[in-house]
């Protein structure tokens, strides 16, 4: 009924859309771009309008939420794409003022901290798209068919940037000592944990 | 994996390090609902943009699709406004006036409390009568780009206007261009005697006077032009092509304006107005089938309808119509007019009948050798017979297709019999062919 209403547009159906959809568009534009981005409740709107104005593309092949995750989330890329004039995406959306915030000794704190912007700068060096596909399947959990639609791709290719992502992330820190010395230290603590 | 394992040391690191964010509300959910509804009310504008614009496509294509067709574009072009192109698409099988003469002596139309003059335009219901002045024709027709003239003087009454296309012929003569039929669609012309079915063709159906050199004693002849037509009479089917008449072997049709030549002022009455006329009708013709007669007036009736005012003083003649409501005035079976000559040995019209249906019969399914020797045994036996000229102009065709000796004695013969006969044309042509053959 509300699908219905929303094709043929129905402007009373508007606040049970809203009430509807606002949890994924919330939970895909924090997963992005960080949850105190400046822009949260521009890109939330936007999205919701791009759902409405793309509902008759939605063909139920996969459920609603899915659905508005995937035009979230190209909401949010687009977004992303004009705001960033320097290649920081990543180191925004990993590093967000929450860390230093979590109750953990403040030695440790810092050098999370810095280690995420270590990771993170490799990650904006990357081919753009190969490194989005990582953060959203190996970061943020997405699947892949969930990733292709985000990233309007085929799930091949979707896999195919993941597979190559990986590899460059791996490659890049390689050649990183100091990241490759934490990493080393990490793996050790854990094998003797 | 180990070609890939920083990659997995970095997501350990920053998923440890980025837990699942709580949800939040928006902060200003009624600025938000605001912009949804927004974005509907432009949804749902669109919405109606886009169905304009099919419906102003729709409505364009059908214009432009029956713009094209030459047989119409006067008659819509002139009458019909806007919209009317998509009503003739979607009722495509309309049947509209599509010329008639502006001065006054158009015609009339008669329907069942209807007499008005024909205008162009006009749109045909079944029942609706229609009378051609002596001084014009009227043509009538489809958007499908069917198109009939019934010619001066001639009388056509529109029985049935359906998938099935049914009209009555019951004066004058009506010339037919009929477009490709649709499966299941039909296009019947009705005359006194005789049912023609179309089969998507050119042809001519007049009435006439008694023939009595014809050894048919039919009022209707049938010329056709192109394509294949089937006329039913006496419970036999003839399937006439191009430059074959029915029936064969009696006098040319004339045309109309010299049949219908002494009905200049003519005078209809409905037998249901008239009853002096319809008690007239009835001593004349016993059974109550509702054939039109053609009749010397002694005086007008009360209720007549004048047509346009006649140039001459010819001599008066009244139609008597059926009356309003009854079903088409003629029959497929063939019924003698009152006024006709007996009839002459059915059985021996019958025997020829059978005989030439069964030599074509046989050349449709292929058995040439078994039609060529019908055809031969029809020829022999009624050498004065009303289908020898067509069995001779079929048995010659025949013949030249195996042999062209044989196919050129043939054409000879027929030559012999009907040297100005409707296949004289192939006949001699074969008779060249041969000759040239021969010639060393």
């Amino acid at each position: 009924m509300l699908l219905a209403a929303v094709r043929a547009g129905d402007p009373m159906v508007a606040s049970a859309l809203c009430d509807r959809l606002w949890p994924q568009v919330d939970k895909t534009i924090r997963r992005l771009v960080g949850r105190r981005d400046a822009d949260h409740e521009d890109l939330a709107q936007l999205a919701l309008i791009e759902l409405v104005s793309t509902i008759g593309r939605y063909r139920g092949d996969c459920s609603l939420d899915t659905w508005a995750q995937a035009v979230t989330a190209n909401v949010v890329f687009k977004h992303l794409r004009r705001r960033r004039v320097e290649n920081r995406i990543f180191a925004d959306l990993l590093v967000d003022d929450d860390i230093a915030a979590a109750p953990t000794h403040v030695e440790r704190r810092s050098a999370t901290r810095e280690i995420l912007n270590k990771i993170a700068k490799h990650l904006d060096g990357m081919n753009e798209r190969r490194a989005w596909v990582f953060v959203l399947h190996d970061v943020m959990g997405y699947d892949l068919r969930e990733v292709a639609q985000m990233t309007k791709a085929s799930v091949a290719a979707t896999q195919s940037l993941l597979v190559r992502g990986r590899r460059e992330l791996h490659d890049r820190i390689g050649q990183d000592p100091a990241l490759v010395e934490v990493f080393a230290k990490s793996d050790g603590e854990e094998a003797r944990s | 994996m180990s070609g890939e394992r920083y990659a997995e040391q970095a997501r350990r690191w920053v998923r440890a390090a980025r837990p699942e964010a709580p949800p939040r509300l928006p902060s200003d959910r009624h600025r938000l609902v605001g912009a949804v509804q927004g974005a509907l009310r432009t949804r749902r504008r669109k919405r109606m943009v886009v169905r304009s614009v099919t419906v102003l496509g729709a409505a364009a294509a059908a214009l432009a699709l029956v713009l094209t067709r030459p047989d119409v574009h006067g008659h819509l072009t002139a009458q019909a406004p806007a919209p009317a192109p998509a009503k003739a698409s979607t009722h495509a099988r309309d049947l509209t006036v599509v010329r008639a003469n502006t001065d006054g002596s158009s015609g009339i139309a008669l329907g069942e409390d209807v007499v008005k003059p024909v205008r162009r335009g006009m749109m045909l219901q079944p029942g609706i009568q229609l009378v051609a002045p002596n001084a014009g024709d009227v043509q009538i027709g489809t958007a499908q780009g069917t198109l009939l003239t019934l010619e001066p003087g001639g009388t056509l009454t529109v029985t049935e206007a359906t998938e099935t296309q049914r009209f009555a012929l019951l004066r004058g003569a009506v010339r037919a261009r009929v477009t490709k039929l649709a499966p299941g669609e039909r296009f019947l012309i009705n005359s006194v005697d005789a049912e023609i079915e179309v089969h998507g063709t050119q042809f001519r159906v007049a009435l006439v006077e008694g023939d009595a050199g014809c050894a048919v004693h039919s009022t209707t002849r049938v010329s056709v032009t192109e394509g294949v037509v089937s006329v039913r009479s006496a419970g036999q089917e003839v399937r006439l092509h191009p430059g074959e008449e029915w029936p064969a072997g009696c006098a040319p049709v004339r045309v109309a304006a010299e049949v219908a030549k002494p009905a200049a002022p003519v005078r209809i009455a409905r037998r249901s107005k008239a009853p002096g006329h319809t008690r007239h009708m009835a001593a004349e013709a016993p059974s109550e089938a509702p054939e039109p007669s053609v009749e010397p007036a002694t005086e007008p009736a009360a209720d007549h309808t004048t047509a346009p005012a006649p140039t001459q003083p010819p001599p008066v003649r009244t139609i008597a119509l059926p009356a309003p409501g009854t079903s088409a005035p003629v029959a497929s079976e063939a019924r003698p007019p009152a006024s006709a000559p007996p009839v002459g040995p059915v059985s021996q019209l019958k025997e020829q009948n059978d005989l030439f249906a069964a030599a074509y019969r046989a050349k449709r399914e292929g058995r040439e050798t078994d039609a060529i020797r019908l055809l031969t045994r029809l020829v022999r036996r009624f050498p004065d017979g009303i289908h020898v000229e067509s069995a001779l102009a079929e048995r010659m065709k025949l013949l030249a297709v195996g042999d062209a000796t044989a196919g050129a004695d043939a054409a000879s013969e027929y030559l012999s019999h009907y040297p100005s006969g409707f296949a004289r044309a192939d006949a001699e042509r074969l008779v060249a062919r041969s000759a040239a053959a021969r010639k060393p």
